[in-house]
């Protein structure tokens, strides 16, 4: 097994002919998150399945604080696991985080992404002048001091924001698990660069098709961006809102999200 | 000169003009004189672009060594260095171009011309020299080349990896690919990765494969071996060692076991331990010493000087006393060929620096560097946090529990005899073996979780088959092969070897037990197998009487329980304290009354502690502090406050996949996790977990309705009426009989319940057939997984009322005829059976005295009147929550 792949637990799994699916996690968890979706899949397709660095499953002493200050280090770590598995195409399903990271991705090697499902993907979280991102410079700048003061303690007050379940519910217990794993100077890092990280300039170059899916009720990502990816993408795209809650709706409502991507995956826009 | 640099500027690239842009500034900041081509190089080596370092690495023999590079760019800062330095006041002036700088760049033009296609030869202005060709003709300088020679870097070979790479790249996509985006000005520049195909990748991963040595890093006593090795050969047999924070360390160790006499043996026998006190002034005092000490002719070894951090040499750009010193090191040396070794320690930089200063000093003093790997230190506690992640995940995410966690579970539960213990592993490698086939291994953990969750495996799995296996030989060996001491039973991994061969094991294992009744069906005969050896016989019947009389009407189970609970408290083959029993069956009081009088004698007289999993949850006595937690970590709490407890897990089948997982892990470590990832050790709980399910084991007998039989004794509040009343008056026995023939009629609708429970069974089946299947296949592994599965037996509501009517009649005492009302029976029986009380206590608190009135009333009145007990509705509230009315109105006819 290649440097790469080790260091990124990543797992070829599936039978399938119909082309290879990539699924990338989003912050604070790792590739179980796909736990539901994945099953519907291994007949269909060949799947790669891997952990971004800073999970809590990689390696520490791997997070080069310096690359990953910018999304970009995440992009390049997804090319270079698809040039180490030989993958010449693939369609990338990505999920917060990774949405933006396939799309950065997609921006300096298109020829390796078919499509991109986005799920709950924002190019930028934090509101500005006649864009709506969900947070206040304000917000964030809390968030972040929670997360030094106490970083325990902001998981868990944390998760249940974000899946927006309630307390007991199986997806916030894991996205706790998960999350927590995370060393927590690691995770600072992480939400830092996202939380900085604005895509808002890139999304008119992007070439590849992009379908974007997404709750209708999601405390990081506002419907509106979903709109606004879809108007500023230089790509074709498409829109779907479910009726879900949460920002990790393929952990907390499995019966709602599993369908809908399976159809994304599947069906290509129409032109 | 301003219009020259100008001109020049515009023959170049503007990648290249920004090379030579900062090299012009970093001569300004050295306030050198001239640009040279050593400034250009060595920018070109700092900078992020990393063409040149890339280059380096690339034509370099032992490449893979990080040192290397750094090397290279310590040599060429030292160079710079050397270079005259202006001390007049032209700082204004940005420093000229050397001469050596622009016949380079004039090279780099003409070679970029020759490059050109001859049809396309343009005006000389129009050819940009590009960074590439700048590099190779720097190269060309014979002072670079000289500063590379030093570093051990040949200067040919790294040009030729430039045009080698040149003519590569150019094709590739990957490169116009990045160029492009960079052009969007999106701002990204390629990280640059040392000698790999693939640049995507994070220079991390890479750094740690090449720092240790392809694979593993090497441990540090290989390292300390590798030093004594140098010192102990006849060349080159002082070591210094490179690198950043260990060498001291290794250092100390090494001089240690010299100077203890742990090599006894070998060359350094006898040596003796000089330690050169960090000063250089005083190295002359230490030759004398090393002097004195080799002329002394006790002396039969030698004597290893410890240069200690050779920085003091490296110090004052070389002046001072260094040359000095170095010059002594060489005379000792040829003095006393042999005896005499030196060994120190510098970071690589003070290394390179050394043999900047004293070019001679490694060959003179036969110096050997050995580069030491920094990561040694730090390895520990990556793989520390490695394998708390492993375990991590293994914990909460598997359903499955992993190939080496199955492997564990065998040492620990299997307790028989050597023989049986050999069919077992037969048996297992021949599981293993139909197994193979299944790509499931494949699956990362929790995809093998997922993949049974949705798709609903048939198969019982892996683990469970093992599990099941070892209950198999285990029961089959305790069976064939009484053993004569417990003692011999235990099988802790460390008491492994204490296991003999059994002296009266001649009976061979039958070659295909029949399995069926192993797993489930023990309850009945267990108690009569195992009551012949290593059982405490008391603690048994204390047990099996205490829990009879309180779950009477569960008798088998009660047993069952009971044997478990001494089998398990005796230790049999078991180093955990912690005891799980799984009731399953209907009968949800018996399950519950069990629960309760077993705490009540194991752990002396307290409650059994409920967490109800299902949404049938009856209790509302948690604690205050308890609520509004997940049912895991209320067990861990309570296992955590009370480590002696009996925890009932109400309803387990119900349990979300989280908790299960939780569960069975507990069940196999001992150990509960709790969702903070808390581990505490179950301690000596007694933790019961139930389940409506018999497992298909008792499926045609009709469960009592309780939540039917439930809202009967609590719906609306009822008391009873005791009156005593004439034997012979007919008036009211014709009613009573009536009304009897009623309530029969009564019960059959309320009780016979057979159709509503099949129907519902149906539906099941056919809506949710997945997730049932997927419940039993839990509850199985559950069973397996537990000390003992103790099933309750469906209970007929009549034997109870018959029962209850019995006892009741009893307790009015002989010789008095008692009539009890049908439906006050039914009530009471109901009651009783649902609250916690016995029939007893509370005949004594709530007819305590009114039995006394009516039986001074019936002794007064002629013989054969009559006690009836009948119901009366009461229209206040219940009172005080039980099932039960407090009170009895008593009524003399």
């Amino acid at each position: 097994m290649g440097v790469v792949e080790e260091a990124h637990n990543v797992k070829v799994i599936g039978s399938g002919n119909k082309g290879t699916v990539v699924l990338g996690h989003g912050f604070g968890t790792d590739q179980s998150v796909w736990r539901h979706l994945v099953p519907h899949l291994v007949d269909e397709y060949r799947i790669v399945l891997y952990d971004n660095m800073g999970a809590g499953t990689t390696n520490p002493e791997y997070f080069d604080f310096d690359r990953y200050s910018t999304l970009e280090g995440f992009a390049f770590d997804l090319i270079a696991i698809l040039e180490e598995l030989n993958i010449e195409s693939c369609i990338f399903v990505g999920h917060s985080l990774s949405a933006m990271v396939g799309v950065l991705a997609s921006l300096h090697r298109p020829e390796l992404f078919s499509k991109i499902v986005m799920v709950s993907a924002s190019p930028r979280f934090v509101n500005d002048d006649d864009y709506e991102g969900g947070f206040d410079q304000e917000d964030i700048k809390q968030l972040f001091e929670a997360m030094q003061s106490n970083y325990k303690a902001w998981c868990l007050g944390f998760a249940p924001l974000v899946v927006g379940g309630d307390l007991d519910s199986a997806a916030v217990q894991e996205f706790s698990r998960t999350l927590f794993n995370m060393r927590p100077d690691i995770a600072l890092s992480m939400a830092q660069t996202i939380f900085s990280s604005d895509m808002r300039q890139i999304l008119p170059f992007v070439s590849v098709p992009c379908h974007i899916v997404q709750s209708s009720k999601d405390l990081a990502v506002p419907v509106s961006v979903a709109e606004y990816l879809h108007t500023n993408l230089g790509s074709e795209s498409v829109v779907e809102v479910m009726s879900t809650e949460g920002h990790l709706p393929q952990l907390s409502s499995p019966a709602t999200v599993t369908p809908v991507l399976l159809r994304h995956i599947r069906n290509d826009i129409a032109v | 000169m301003r219009a020259d640099l100008i001109t020049i500027q515009q023959t170049l690239t503007p990648e290249a003009a920004t090379v030579l842009n900062q090299s012009i500034a970093e001569a300004t900041r050295r306030n050198h004189g001239h640009t040279t081509p050593l400034h250009v190089a060595a920018t070109l080596l700092s900078s992020s672009s990393g063409f040149l370092r890339q280059a380096c690495i690339k034509s370099h023999p032992n490449s893979s060594h990080p040192l290397q590079c750094r090397a290279l760019e310590l040599c060429f800062s030292v160079a710079l260095e050397r270079l005259p330095t202006t001390t007049t006041s032209q700082t204004q002036e940005p420093p000229l171009l050397s001469n050596a700088l622009t016949a380079a760049l004039k090279r780099a033009q003409a070679h970029q011309r020759r490059g050109c296609p001859e049809q396309q030869q343009q005006p000389l202005l129009a050819v940009k020299v590009e960074l590439e060709q700048l590099i190779i003709s720097i190269l060309d300088d014979p002072s670079v080349s000289r500063v590379m020679r030093e570093a051990s870097f040949s200067s040919p070979a790294v040009k030729s990896a430039i045009e080698q790479s040149l003519s590569g790249n150019s094709v590739t996509p990957r490169q116009t690919g990045i160029v492009n985006t960079s052009s969007i000005g999106f701002g990204y520049r390629p990280v640059p990765v040392p000698v790999n195909r693939n640049p995507y990748v994070n220079p991390r991963l890479h750094q740690n494969v090449s720092s240790s040595g392809g694979g593993m890093v090497m441990q540090r006593t290989d390292e300390a071996k590798r030093v004594m090795e140098v010192m102990t050969r006849t060349r080159k047999r002082n070591p210094v060692l490179v690198g950043d924070s260990e060498p001291q360390i290794l250092v100390k160790e090494i001089l240690r076991k010299i100077e203890t006499g742990e090599l006894s043996d070998g060359p350094l026998r006898g040596f003796q331990v000089i330690r050169l006190e960090n000063e250089s002034t005083r190295f002359g005092e230490i030759s004398g010493l090393v002097e004195t000490r080799l002329g002394n002719s006790e002396l039969t070894g030698g004597v290893v000087l410890d240069l200690g951090d050779l920085k003091w040499l490296a110090a004052n750009n070389g002046g001072g006393g260094g040359l000095g010193a170095v010059v002594e090191m060489r005379k000792l040396l040829e003095r006393y060929k042999g005896r005499l070794c030196f060994i120190g320690t510098a970071t690589c930089e003070t290394y390179l620096r050394c043999q900047v200063y004293y070019p001679s000093m490694e060959n003179d003093c036969d110096l050997q560097a050995i580069p030491i790997a920094a990561k040694s230190l730090l390895l520990p506690t990556m793989f520390q946090r490695l394998g708390s992640n492993n375990s991590n995940t293994l914990l909460l995410n598997s359903n499955n529990i992993s190939p080496t966690r199955t492997s564990q579970i065998p040492a620990g539960k299997m307790s028989c005899c050597p023989r049986c213990l050999q069919s077992y592993e037969n048996d297992v490698a021949k599981l293993e073996k139909s197994l193979t086939g299944d790509n499931r291994s494949v699956l990362p953990q929790w995809l093998q979780n997922a993949k049974v969750d949705s798709v609903g495996d048939k198969k019982p799995t892996k683990d469970q088959e093992i599990v099941e296996l070892q209950k198999k030989w285990n029961d089959l060996c305790l069976r064939l092969h009484p053993k004569p001491s417990p003692s011999e039973r235990t099988t802790s991994p460390s008491s492994l070897s204490i296991v003999k061969p059994n002296p009266i094991s001649d009976i061979t294992p039958p070659g295909s037990p029949i399995g069926t009744d192993l797993v489930l069906g023990r309850s009945s005969n267990r108690a009569i197998g195992k009551l012949g050896d290593s059982f405490d016989i008391d603690l048994f019947k204390k047990l099996l009487k205490g829990l009879a009389k309180s779950v009477w009407w569960q008798h088998d189970a009660a047993s069952s329980v009971a044997s478990a609970i001494t089998e398990c408290k005796h230790g049999n083959g078991r180093s955990k304290g912690d005891i799980w029993l799984m009731f399953t069956g209907p009968d949800r009081t018996g399950k519950t009354r069990m629960a309760s009088a077993l705490s009540d004698l194991v752990s002396g007289g307290s409650q059994p502690i409920t967490i109800s999993v299902g949404s049938r949850s009856r209790t509302e006595d948690d604690g205050l502090s308890l609520r509004g937690k997940t049912a895991l970590d209320r067990l861990a709490e309570t296992v955590r406050r009370n480590p002696f407890a009996v925890i009932v897990m109400e309803d387990v089948d119900e349990a979300d996949v989280l908790l299960r997982n939780n569960v069975k892990l507990a069940m196999e470590r001992g150990r509960i996790c709790d969702s903070y990832g808390r581990e505490v050790s179950l301690g000596n709980v007694i933790i019961i977990l139930t389940t409506d399910s018999s497992l298909g084991l008792a499926g045609n007998v009709v469960p009592i309705d309780e939540t039917r039989l439930e809202s009967l004794v609590s719906s609306r509040g009822w008391t009873l009426r005791l009156s005593v009343c004439n034997g012979s008056s007919t008036r009211k026995r014709k009613p009573n009989w009536l009304y009897n023939d009623e309530t029969k009629q009564r019960k059959e609708i309320c009780f016979d319940l057979n159709e509503a429970v099949e129907f519902d069974s149906s539906s099941d089946v056919t809506v949710e057939h997945n997730e049932q299947e997927d419940n039993s296949n839990f509850l199985h592994k559950l069973v397996a997984l537990a000390d003992d599965a103790i099933v309750f037996r469906p209970v007929d509501f009549g034997s109870i009322k018959s029962k209850t009517a019995e006892s009741l009649k009893k307790h009015f005492g002989d010789g008095l005829a008692v009539e009890i009302e049908d439906e006050a029976l039914e009530r009471i029986a109901g009651a009783i059976w649902l609250s916690k009380i016995s029939l007893e206590e509370w005949l004594e608190e709530a007819m305590g005295s009114s039995l006394n009135s009516v039986k001074s009333r019936v002794c007064s009145s002629s013989e054969d009147s009559v006690i009836s007990i009948q119901l009366e509705d009461d229209v206040s509230d219940r009172n005080s929550g039980g099932y039960l009315p407090n009170s009895i109105r008593t009524v003399v006819v």
